[in-house]
């Protein structure tokens, strides 16, 4: 049977395809990555534009910006370690990145220049999910993953929000990276997607059939 | 490899007869042989045949009984004076001079017309063939090329010949039927011309059958020196689109790409830049 398992054409992308994949999204759109108010750049090619956070009671605009280190995907069967409270199983994927978020600090801005004012901290963020595929049309379809599940340490009591601002941040971020299936593979022949998306031997792997 | 594309035995057989539905040529030439002055145009393609994926250690594809349709258009013309011998009615004429000069018997000689015959060749074999698949860099792609191994075309020429005398044998029989006098030498005179064509019609039909033979191994696919492509993977693969300033085109490049048989399949394997 071997690879096409009884389709006319297979096609899958190892971990290590994927994450040259998001490599080149954070070389060529950088803006998915990093977020900031206005007063951090924000709004720049490089650099998201996020509002500020009314600080309650001071009445005042919070600056701050949120960088995400560049994400690493492991396939199924698991390579890359995952905290306690995740397991990765068959047709799933971890994520695992990490972020740097600042704040501009209102109280140390009035003495000290504004680099000084940056007050920022690093979390490291684990999340496993799935593949999903999504039509567009009569025939094309997105395969895309998405998280299910995300695990966020020490962060306190505020892990439960953390960790759902953080796979909401994720899964926004892999919306924006699904791939569309369509016409061709690679320019190489016509495709249309019958399989899959399904996560195994390390690879995400497609079936499909010729025109 | 951090990307890999398999295509099927049924899958391959779906894109070799999409290429060989491109594949035709045709071809024309003229030569004379004694007084036969024979021009030809030789058309040919090629369809059908079933994909046999051969795995290690031959890694070939072997396409079985692939048709070869050809259609060699013949025109044959000839002047009947240089064949048949001059015929004269009554065959003596017999002058009597005078001082007003000669007074003959009336005698109707013949001028033979020249002819020409039209006629179309069919010609349809199946052949097997085997090609190897080699990657080349086509530039700003990635190519799978099939190059076909050493094969023998043989075309029996019997057809052609026989195609060639009867078409021949009618039109100089229809030609010479509508001229009066000669009813009882029709036969003969046909014989002639047939007879100044068999001795050369075996150069005229091997003539022909070179065309045809020339015609077929024109055909990209059944050249021993010309790499067909079968796959070609753009180098540059735009994984999602630009959409508007600050959003460029997210790519992958193909650094290398290798391909093989394996399990009947035709596998493609790559890495990424």
């Amino acid at each position: 049977m071997g690879l096409t398992n009884g389709f006319a054409a297979f096609a899958a992308i190892d971990e290590t395809g994927i994450n040259k994949f998001i490599r080149n999204v954070a070389l060529a759109r950088p803006h998915y990555l990093h977020f900031a108010t206005a007063g951090l750049g924000g709004g720049s090619p490089a650099i998201s534009l996020l509002p500020p956070l009314t600080v309650p009671g001071a009445g005042i605009g919070l600056q701050y910006e949120i960088a995400i280190e560049q994400p690493v995907v492991d396939f199924f069967p698991q390579n890359l370690p995952l905290p306690g409270g995740l397991t990765l199983g068959a047709n799933q994927f971890s994520i695992t990145t990490g972020a740097r978020i600042c704040v501009v600090c209102s109280d140390r801005l009035k003495s000290d220049q504004r680099g000084g004012a940056l007050v920022c901290g690093s979390i490291k963020v684990w999340g496993v999910g799935h593949p999903t595929s999504t039509p567009v049309g009569s025939t094309d379809k997105l395969i895309g993953l998405v998280v299910d599940a995300i695990v966020i340490k020490d962060v306190g009591g505020l892990e439960a929000i953390a960790e759902c601002v953080a796979k909401d941040t994720l899964n926004a971020l892999l919306l924006q990276l699904r791939y569309l299936v369509k016409k061709q593979v690679f320019g190489a022949f016509s495709f249309f997607l019958a399989a899959g998306p399904t996560i195994a031997d390390n690879e995400i792997k497609v079936w499909g059939n010729l025109s | 490899m951090d990307a890999t594309v398999a295509v099927s035995e049924s899958g391959v057989n779906q894109l070799v007869q999409d290429l060989l539905a491109s594949a035709h040529f045709s071809k024309s030439d003229s030569a004379s042989w004694g007084p036969f002055t024979v021009s030809y145009s030789v058309s040919a393609s090629v369809s059908g045949g079933t994909v046999e994926l051969v795995d290690t250690p031959v890694q070939l594809i072997r396409v079985h009984d692939f048709n070869v349709s050809a259609s060699a258009g013949v025109s044959l013309s000839f002047d009947l004076n240089n064949i048949l011998p001059q015929i004269c009615i009554p065959p003596v004429q017999i002058c009597i001079p005078t001082p007003f000069g000669d007074i003959c018997t009336p005698q109707f000689c013949i001028s033979w017309p020249s002819i020409t015959v039209p006629l179309t060749i069919p010609l349809s074999l199946n052949i097997s063939a085997d090609f190897g698949i080699q990657v080349r860099d086509g530039g700003s792609t990635w190519d799978i090329v099939l190059l076909i191994f050493p094969f023998s075309l043989v075309i029996d020429p019997t057809p052609t010949i026989n195609a060639i005398l009867t078409a021949v044998e009618n039109a100089v029989d229809g030609v010479l039927d509508g001229i009066p006098l000669i009813g009882p030498l029709i036969a003969d005179l046909v014989n002639l011309v047939i007879g100044a064509l068999q001795s050369v019609i075996s150069l005229i039909a091997s003539a022909i059958d070179a065309l045809i033979h020339e015609v077929i191994l024109l055909i990209d696919i059944f050249s021993p020196t010309i790499p067909v492509t079968l796959l070609s993977f753009d180098k540059t693969e735009v994984m999602i689109p630009a959409s508007g300033p600050g959003n460029p085109d997210v790519d992958l490049t193909l650094a290398s790409l290798t391909a093989q048989i394996a399990q009947h399949e035709l596998v493609a394997e790559t890495n990424f830049a």
